[in-house]
């Protein structure tokens, strides 16, 4: 007698038994679970990304495909960081140092610039001051007499102005125009200039008017305004520069700076 | 599979049926469904004794088929590896259950002598004298059976399977599983003879 047959009641009871069956919303029910289980593997998946996406620094240190690229960079960078403390510093060092020195030959070469600016404006008086030398005697001694007179009585600023009519007549611009930053001393040049101008111009009935009128009102401003009586002084005053004069050294002094500058990069360069 | 009609499903197997779904066809895995359902439903009703519960594991064994299909191989009957899921399932709903729902009164009665150690999951034969129906004595019977032989005793005597595919889904030697139903017919034949003597008696 097999197994089978000595328990054939109990299996025929086992097998008379009433079969359960899914109730009718079973598939939809199964159906709502994965359409769930989908929208949480999404989401699952989505913050996973998004977790995964990180910065930068958590990217490349959780970087287990090549693992060498860390303490590869690192070795580079304090390459690159002892490379730049040991030559980048010192050459800027070193260029400082050069800067500076170029800084004072440029101060001299200026100095330089300036004195030769100085025996310019020397040579120039000095050719005038020949010019005046060549003249006939009367009216050298004319301009002395003026020039005296001009020194004396009036104020520089003053003689000035009238030396300003004088241009607008004569040719005294052109003197001015070649020597833009002519100092007291040329004031005084120049004024000596008009006066061979007008010496010059002696024969001409209505320029000796003119000169006669003017010399005139030169006296009678000397009288009301004697240095004297005023308490200035004629050189100190005539050592303040006009407009002009201080525009021109401005330019000037700009352009030296300029190539002073350009002196200064070019040795920064080589 | 496109252009595949629901009676051409029907003549399908079940292993052409996975791999199709393997394919990404969802009419094969609603084919599987249909098919499996009601058996799957009844296994699982058999071993729990609850409706509800057992539905939603069935729910839950589709679900872990329609998630885990690439992990058919088709070396193995279909049935064996789905029959073998939905057990694993039910084991491990089970052992939760169980420990959730044994309590000891001693905790709450210090004094008393008594230490009862009772669990809900199993139905005693004398409370079942008093079911209404034959069917209903046999699933208390099968219910308060140590799990080790109900298992095998429901996939050998309810659903029909043969000892080879009983051992591959429980994973234990032909031998073993042999043994195991014998005793548990065993049991069950001890528990109904003596249900029906108490039946009997109270007439």
């Amino acid at each position: 007698m097999s197994d089978e047959e000595k328990y054939l009641e109990i299996r025929e009871k086992l097998k008379s038994l009433e079969t359960i069956k899914a109730s009718s919303n079973f598939t939809n029910n199964l159906h709502l679970k994965i359409v769930e289980e989908e929208a949480l593997r999404r989401n699952a998946h989505i913050k996973k990304y998004d977790d995964e996406k990180g910065g930068f620094l958590r990217n490349f240190l959780s970087n287990k495909q090549y693992p060498w690229l860390i303490p590869a960079v690192g070795f580079t960078m304090v390459i690159f960081f002892v490379f730049y403390v040991t030559y980048v510093n010192v050459d800027i060092e070193q260029l400082e140092k050069s800067g500076s020195s170029n800084g004072l030959t440029d101060e001299s070469k200026t100095a330089d610039n300036n004195s030769g600016l100085k025996n310019y404006e020397s040579k120039n008086l000095s050719d005038l001051k020949n010019s005046i030398d060549n003249l006939p005697k009367e009216n050298s001694e004319n301009f002395k007499s003026q020039s005296y007179t001009d020194q004396g009585n009036f104020k520089g600023r003053e003689l000035k102005n009238e030396n300003k009519n004088y241009q607008s007549k004569q040719d005294l611009s052109l003197i001015e125009t070649d020597k833009p930053n002519v100092t007291s001393a040329d004031n005084k040049v120049y004024t000596s200039e008009k006066t061979v101008e007008k010496s010059k111009s002696v024969n001409e009935p209505d320029a000796e008017d003119n000169t006669k009128e003017k010399d005139m009102k030169l006296t009678e401003l000397g009288k009301s305004k004697n240095p004297v009586e005023s308490g200035t002084d004629v050189r100190s005053e005539s050592f303040l520069p006009d407009d002009k004069t201080e525009k021109i050294m401005h330019m000037k002094l700009d352009k030296i700076d300029k190539t002073g500058l350009e002196n200064i990069l070019d040795k920064i360069g080589r | 599979m496109p252009g595949k009609t629901e009676t051409d499903y029907k003549t399908l197997t079940d292993e052409e049926l996975i791999l199709l779904f393997q394919q990404e066809d969802v009419k094969a895995f609603n084919e599987l469904v249909n098919r499996y359902k009601d058996r799957l439903v009844n296994f699982i009703f058999r071993y729990t004794g609850n409706k509800e519960e057992s539905e939603d594991l069935a729910q839950d064994t589709f679900l872990r088929l329609y998630k885990s299909k690439h992990l058919y191989v088709e070396i193995a009957k279909f049935s064996t590896w789905f029959y073998t899921i939905a057990l694993n399932l039910t084991r491990t709903y089970m052992n939760k259950k169980n420990k959730m729902k044994t309590t000891s009164i001693s905790n709450y009665y210090d004094d008393e002598e008594k230490d009862y150690e009772l669990t809900s999951g199993y139905i005693l034969p004398d409370d079942s004298a008093n079911a209404a129906t034959e069917g209903e004595i046999i699933q208390n019977a099968i219910s308060s059976l140590n799990p080790k032989f109900r298992e095998v005793i429901i996939l050998r005597d309810i659903q029909d399977l043969d000892y080879e595919e009983i051992s591959k889904i429980t994973s234990l030697p032909l031998g073993t599983v042999k043994s195991r139903i014998n005793r548990g017919r065993e049991c069950l034949k001890e528990m109904l003879e003596s249900l029906h003597k108490s039946k009997t008696k109270k007439q």
